[in-house]
């Protein structure tokens, strides 16, 4: 009931040492917001078929599997289909014609073309975004993040305090998830039942787990400000950073070529 | 070298009564020393490590590290001088890959980034973690996130380092064998050793044992002078080793057991030492 991380691909980092994920992080960040921009601005079937060509041409650089990737997405797209069915539906602009009509629901042309651009700008963010994550890894990201948020830093937005937190709350993660496990073991082994009874008695059942959870998160926080403390973490002025990000010519022209692609797809 | 004269420390509770932590402590450790503490949970030991990394401060009296007094003013130059390493990684591991861990403290001082790579690269060798410097932490085992941690706190190449009960969640040959590799850095690099624990057997390992209770050292010698004291060490409610404790037993019947007992194979020698005359008449009883 708690495997929670086993089955779903977005946020992992696969290693395949690929030449995508040796493109400076940053870059790959830029890229990727871009992208994001771009999708708000295309908004047709061919923009999309264009920018998605662009993708899965990185995801064969990448050298992550195609079916890797696809198992790992299945409930997004079973989400995803659901959500769209709904979208035509209850489509209510411009119809020439409808297909199908019953009460307030319908199915028209526009709908079904509305929803289909819905659904390929949803997949195509779903997508970058995973790929991303998939390709940098964790260090990187967040290094990258911070180099590229650095002039915010002029404007006294602690980004270095902010990328640091994130750090943080990502690390506890496993830890969280491992403690939780033993928590839900040792219940068991008491006689509580998780998986039985209905989603209300479920729910309560959980509250059990997440109260020790939280306590502990309190104390933990605790000892790691402590240990931060004796290892001189004094905020994030005056440090110096181990990694050193160098981007080189190969990565400047995977920009411009993520940028050219997105501009042709949009005008196109 | 560490010197605490006359050290009390309470804990400000609510509104009640300030609860003592440290009585009137007096304390002086050398430089490159080698010293285990014992006492018992509440005993004012996880005071006293706080107070050496100016977590906290003295209520009364001065305690020194290298001659700089432990103030609020001076706590980031005390922090350069002490490392320490908690009782679970997973509490101090602050970043999410061993080497960037364990270059979190060098870069907090803002080093120039050459001798980060340098104390880094030294780190993991001494304890042998080259191999896995690219881990994301979560993947390791809870030994090799101990090594982590202190490979942490040695590449702060500091003056004395602590580690506060860094074993207890160790299986028992993990623990003794992290502990011989801290005893061998302190050989290498002449930085003094503290071990604050409640395993005897990790204590015996060290020159000096220091036994707290009650917010005061109430015992100091070397771990066989120390553990001898077997009734007093009971009374204050710290379990003596087996072998020392047999061999106090033995003794007190008549047995003439040679040289200081503290771990198994000392006890196993001194009784394959002894001649058939050695035993008294009334010591062959039951």
């Amino acid at each position: 009931m708690l495997e929670l991380q086993r089955n779903v691909v977005f946020g992992q980092f696969v290693d395949t040492g690929s030449v995508v994920h040796r493109v400076d992080a940053r870059v790959k960040i830029a890229a990727a917001a871009l992208c994001i921009v771009a999708s708000f601005l295309i908004d047709d079937l061919l923009g999309f078929g264009l920018a998605l060509a662009l993708v899965v041409g990185i995801q064969a650089l990448s050298r992550i599997p195609l079916g890797f990737f696809l198992r790992g997405s299945a409930f997004f797209f079973g989400f995803l289909v659901f959500i769209l069915v709904f979208q035509v539906l209850f489509y209510t602009g411009e119809a020439s014609g409808y297909l199908w009509r019953w009460g307030i629901l319908s199915v028209s042309a526009e709908g079904l073309y509305t929803a289909g651009v819905l659904g390929l700008r949803v997949v195509f963010l779903y997508y970058i975004t995973t790929l991303l994550m998939l390709t940098t890894s964790l260090v990187d990201l967040t290094n990258g993040l911070e180099l590229l948020l650095s002039p915010l830093q002029k404007i006294r937005v602690p980004v270095n305090e902010l990328v640091l937190v994130f750090v943080i709350a990502v690390k506890f993660v496993p830890i969280f998830i491992e403690e939780m496990e033993r928590l839900a073991r040792a219940q068991t082994a008491r006689g509580v039942p998780f998986d039985e009874g209905g989603a209300v008695t479920r729910a309560r059942r959980l509250g059990r787990l997440l109260v020790p959870i939280f306590i502990n998160g309190f104390a933990r926080a605790d000892t790691l400000t402590t240990a931060m403390h004796t290892r001189s973490y004094r905020g994030g002025r005056n440090r110096t950073k181990l990694r050193v990000m160098k981007a080189g010519p190969p990565d400047w022209l995977a920009l411009a070529l993520v940028t050219a692609w997105m501009l042709a797809a949009w005008q196109l | 070298m560490i010197e605490l004269d006359g050290v009390s420390f309470a804990y400000r509770t609510g509104e009640g009564d300030a609860v003592p932590a440290l009585r009137d402590l007096d304390l002086s450790i050398e430089s490159g020393e080698r010293v285990a503490i014992i006492g018992h949970n509440g005993s004012g030991k996880s005071t006293l490590v706080k107070l050496l990394t100016a977590i906290q401060y003295p209520t009364e009296g001065e305690a020194r590290i290298d001659g700089v007094p432990v103030r609020e003013e001076n706590q980031w130059t005390i922090r350069e001088k002490v490392a320490v390493v908690f009782q679970d990684p997973d509490d101090q591991i602050v970043m999410t890959r061993v080497a960037d861990d364990v270059a979190f403290g060098p870069e907090n001082l803002g080093l120039p980034r050459d001798e980060i790579a340098e104390r880094v690269a030294l780190a993991l060798e001494a304890l042998g973690l080259e191999s896995i410097s690219e881990t994301p932490i979560e993947d390791l085992s809870p030994g090799q996130k101990q090594r982590v941690a202190i490979a942490g706190a040695l590449a702060m190449r500091p003056r004395f380092l602590i580690l506060d009960e860094p074993t207890s969640l160790l299986p028992a040959p993990l623990a003794t064998r992290l502990i011989q590799t801290v005893k061998d850095l302190n050989r290498r690099e002449g930085m003094g050793v503290l071990h604050v624990t409640h395993s005897m057997p990790e204590a015996a390992l060290f020159d000096r044992v220091i036994v707290m209770d009650e917010g005061r050292a109430v015992m100091t010698g070397t771990p066989a002078g120390v553990f001898r004291r077997v009734d007093e060490l009971r009374d204050i409610g710290l379990d003596v080793p087996l072998a020392a404790s047999l061999a106090q037993r033995l003794r007190s019947r008549g047995i003439p057991l040679k040289g200081d007992i503290l771990t198994d194979a000392d006890l196993r020698e001194a009784l394959s030492a002894l001649a058939p005359g050695d035993y008294p008449a009334e010591a062959s009883g039951p």
